[in-house]
């Protein structure tokens, strides 16, 4: 594992999240995880790709302890919070303040609840938006609103599968930029992992990794990666 | 999500004008319990002030009127064709003999009571069909005021309520209610943190069926060459595909929920309505008194 570039100076033992020789099979004995073995070295937009039912999704339900490994070993020593292709699937409540309230610590006291929810809607550019109701928002918005919920929850290590799979391309490069700001130009940089199938996506990561039945290959050049996948891709129609 | 947006009926839609909004949610729902229930064995004269006091209510309410303007005339035209029913429906079939005899037999009586009809109208001859006759009389008339007063009261009363009040301080104002009943092991609180799941869920519903619809129509299916057979086979798969989209919507929130670490809230907690201030106090005061006041005219003068 010998990522281009990291977000900060961390150090090789101080890995955000470490997968070792981690395996896992469905009921049905279909292999998701193949000794799967990587790490993140630090915070930074780190990103995914591969083809459908390669295990990419399985990977971060494992990470977020939906799941458990059959095998192997996972060393996570952050906050994970997963975000779903589409946002309906993880809004749950009517309106945008409330859902965030969902993410904060139960024990937080009320008076700090406002403040919280306030900076993390302007965060992602969605500020003064407390009280709309959710079914009122666009799909872009949503999404955002998705991201504030994980802001929100304290995560540190955002968990994005094809986030701007079901958006329009202004959407997907706002919402883009919003995490790119979170992972770079914040005091506390966040870790996010994104899968993606658009390719054009790779050039905005600082570090991309192709993942293949189960399998996870070395940390790239998101630019070089998609430079490699790009004539595949073309060839496959 | 289009239907949702175009029809904004006893939905909460966000903004701070008004000062409906800053009221508590607990006397906004005492307001409309107030609605819906004193106009029960109330005379006419109770159910009017009703519907001409919700009405004050709605136009000194200072929300702008693109919100309320659709809902009203709605729920006044749903009033005004129930009323017009009532009004011409017969009350029922007189009797053959009446169990007094006619005034006329006594020289000199007078009648002092009103006529029973106030209106007939001859029956009306519709070529091949007779309409009628109409006939509009002193019951007919108390049961169009009633039907159609309680109709607007209550449609309107709880829409007013829904447009200015979050669903979760609805359900928290709901708990604070039935908040007693928790003394007899009834879980209040999973029951408000599952309502608030449900009001953000029935979008969600409403999306998939349009999203289905939109696919059928997308088909061009000719209902006309299907006939009976095909047509009820045709909505027996789409209820099928819609009932299976809204589990497999469900299987994924809860997933969602596992994820987040959170199965249960308080309602309080998901309240986003910021603390009251100096004025929204004296508001809830002076809603709370005119309140009590309404109630204990009910019980002097409900039955005019």
């Amino acid at each position: 594992m010998n990522p281009p570039r990291t977000g900060n100076k961390a150090s090789a033992d101080s890995h955000i999240l470490r997968f070792q020789k981690v395996c896992f099979s469905w009921p049905s004995g279909e292999k998701a995880l193949d000794n799967c073995t990587f790490s993140i070295p630090g915070p930074g937009l780190w990103m995914l790709v591969g083809a459908n039912g390669s295990g990419k999704s399985t990977l971060f339900k494992l990470i977020t302890g939906l799941l458990k490994a059959d095998t192997g070993k996972i060393d996570c020593n952050h906050k994970p919070c997963l975000m779903f292709q589409n946002p309906d699937h993880q809004l749950l409540l009517p309106t945008c303040g409330s859902d965030l309230l969902l993410n904060l610590p139960e024990k937080l006291k009320t008076q700090k609840r406002p403040n919280l929810i306030q900076n993390a809607l302007h965060q992602v550019g969605l500020k003064n938006m407390e009280y709309r109701p959710i079914h009122t928002l666009s799909g872009g918005q949503k999404q955002r609103l998705a991201l504030a919920g994980a802001l929100a929850s304290q995560a540190t290590l955002l968990l994005l599968d094809e986030p701007t799979a079901l958006l329009d391309p202004a959407s997907q490069a706002a919402v883009l930029e919003t995490v790119k700001t979170l992972c770079h130009h914040c005091e506390n940089p966040m870790t996010a992992i994104w899968i993606t199938h658009r390719l054009e996506e790779l050039e905005h990561a600082d570090g991309a990794i192709k993942m293949e039945k189960g399998r996870l290959g070395s940390w790239q050049n998101g630019t070089k990666l998609m430079n490699r996948l790009q004539p595949l891709a073309v060839r496959q129609g | 999500m289009d239907w949702l947006r175009q029809v904004p009926i006893g939905q909460y839609v966000a903004g701070s004008a008004s000062w409906l909004r800053h009221m508590d949610s607990r006397l906004k729902l005492g307001w409309v319990l107030m609605f819906l229930m004193t106009p029960i064995l109330a005379g006419a004269f109770w159910r009017i002030f009703l519907a001409f006091g919700l009405l004050t209510i709605t136009f000194a309410s200072c929300l702008p009127v693109r919100i309320w303007w659709r809902p009203l005339l709605l729920a006044l035209i749903l009033a005004m064709a129930l009323g017009l029913l009532g009004l011409f429906l017969p009350m029922g079939e007189p009797p053959g003999v009446m169990a007094f005899r006619s005034p006329q037999e006594l020289p000199g009586a007078n009648l002092i009571s009103d006529s029973w009809e106030s209106v007939r109208i001859a029956p009306l001859q519709l070529g091949p069909f007779s309409l009628g006759p109409l006939v509009i009389g002193k019951g007919s008339v108390e049961l169009a005021l009633n039907t159609s007063t309680l109709i607007f009261t209550v449609v309107h009363s709880v829409n007013l309520m829904l447009l200015t009040t979050p669903p979760e301080d609805l359900v928290w104002a709901i708990c604070w209610f039935i908040s007693p009943l928790a003394l007899i092991g009834v879980p209040i609180e999973r029951l408000s943190f599952q309502l608030l799941l449900a009001l953000r869920f029935l979008p969600l519903v409403q999306e998939e069926l349009q999203n289905l619809l939109r696919a059928l129509s997308s088909r061009a299916v000719n209902i006309r060459e299907l006939g009976f057979k095909g047509s009820f086979a045709l909505i027996l798969s789409v209820a099928e595909r819609l009932l299976a989209n809204i589990l497999l919507r469900a299987d994924q929130g809860a997933d969602a929920l596992m994820a987040r670490g959170v199965l249960l809230r308080p309602a309080y907690q998901l309240r986003t309505k910021p603390l009251p201030n100096r004025a929204s106090r004296w508001l809830n005061l002076v809603s709370g008194i005119l309140l009590v006041l309404v109630f204990s005219l009910r019980g002097k003068y409900g039955d005019l």
